[in-house]
């Protein structure tokens, strides 16, 4: 089976790139992105099957790119990070068409499983 | 002014006292999260790293190092806001006093870089080498006063510009100044806002002097200085006020 092809957006650097990591680690094709307007560039110029995106971001914000996502891409999934307390967030996002609501720090392996639910993968 | 117009002025200065309380809380809160967050992923790469460090692999064990230091300066960012965080919880009990200017100015841009980041707005502090005295002076206020002015130039500042604080020395005390390359929004709610600030301003001993637009650029001025002062140049303080800057 080919390797899942994940797409990670976080307007922190530092966190992307080390979540990228270690999805690669675990055979996941991951790709990272610093803002909404990357991300919508890089659904663009690449396949994926999910998107992991977090919700508070400078410029364009989660919920904005996934409207944008939805639009453009209705079957690619998408997954939303946050912070604390958020639950009102998650459900805006769910009404948006996110596949499902994670709150930071996630584990790696709770987010893993979702993206293989997400995928149909189990 | 009666008693119960000063107790409700008073109650109102108070809530909104309390409202920026919770909004630089909140934000700093988030940043704190953000840096836990990533030190939560780089702990989970070090242990990822290890077994194969113990297997002996070429360059496991470098990458522990460079983990390790990467960890390092999320703690330490953790400790810049922390740091920041209790000088701004105790200003608000701190009395009327003498404060050096700097430190003030500095603390109130760093509270607020992260609602200019989420503008993607770029905040620069300019301060002077020498300390700047300030002689009965409410620190708390001073802060909110900044801290208010950069939100209210946030909302017209078009993205990827600058917002500068810088700070001068004046007969008075100091003088704060706030710029960006971007007039004020013209609207009621940031005119009322502006007309707050300027209330805020002088509940705190100082005057918002002018608010000037100079070829599209809003300016505040916000001098602080000594309420006795006896110098020739005091009685310039109390003219003017904010305009409106529409």
């Amino acid at each position: 089976m080919a390797a899942l092809r994940v797409l990670f957006v976080d307007d922190e650097e530092e966190l992307v790139s080390t979540v990228v990591e270690r999805l690669d680690l675990r055979g996941i094709d991951a790709t990272g992105a610093m803002s909404g307007e990357e991300a919508l560039t890089r659904i663009e110029e690449q396949p994926f099957d999910v998107v992991v995106l977090d919700v508070r971001m400078p410029g364009l914000g989660g919920f904005d790119v996934i409207k944008r996502i939805k639009q453009s891409h209705p079957d690619l999934e998408v997954i939303l990070l946050s912070g604390h307390g958020a639950k009102e967030a998650a459900e805006t996002g769910l009404r948006l068409g996110a596949f499902d609501y994670l709150q930071k720090p996630v584990d790696l392996e709770d987010l893993i499983a979702i993206l293989h639910r997400a995928t149909g993968r189990e | 002014m009666s008693v119960a117009a000063d107790t409700l002025n008073e109650n109102r200065m108070r809530e909104r006292e309390l409202r920026y309380f919770g909004r630089v809380l909140a934000g700093q809160c988030h940043e704190l999260v953000n840096a836990l967050n990533i030190a939560h992923e780089l702990c989970g790469l070090h242990e990822d790293t290890l077994p194969r460090a113990l297997e002996g692999q070429v360059g496991a064990v470098e990458k522990l190092g460079s983990l390790a230091r990467r960890m390092q300066i999320q703690i330490a960012r953790c400790h810049a806001i922390l740091r920041v965080l209790s000088r701004f919880a105790h200003s608000v009990d701190e009395p009327e006093g003498t404060y050096d200017a700097r430190e003030i100015v500095e603390r109130a841009v760093f509270l607020a870089a992260r609602q200019a980041r989420l503008r993607q707005t770029e905040l620069q502090v300019v301060l002077p080498q020498g300390g700047v005295p300030l002689v009965d002076y409410n620190p708390f206020r001073l802060q909110q006063a900044i801290h208010e002015g950069i939100e209210l130039l946030l909302e017209g500042v078009a993205q990827g510009r600058r917002i500068t604080a810088s700070l001068t020395p004046d007969p008075l005390g100091a003088e704060v100044k706030l710029e960006s390359g971007d007039p004020l929004l013209c609207n009621e709610a940031a005119v009322g806002r502006l007309a707050e600030l300027t209330a805020l301003v002088q509940a705190a001993g100082g005057e918002v002097r002018e608010t000037p637009e100079d070829g599209g650029r809003l300016v505040f001025l916000i001098p602080y200085g000594r309420r006795d002062a006896t110098s020739p140049d005091s009685d310039t303080v109390g003219r003017g006020g904010a305009t409106g800057g529409c």
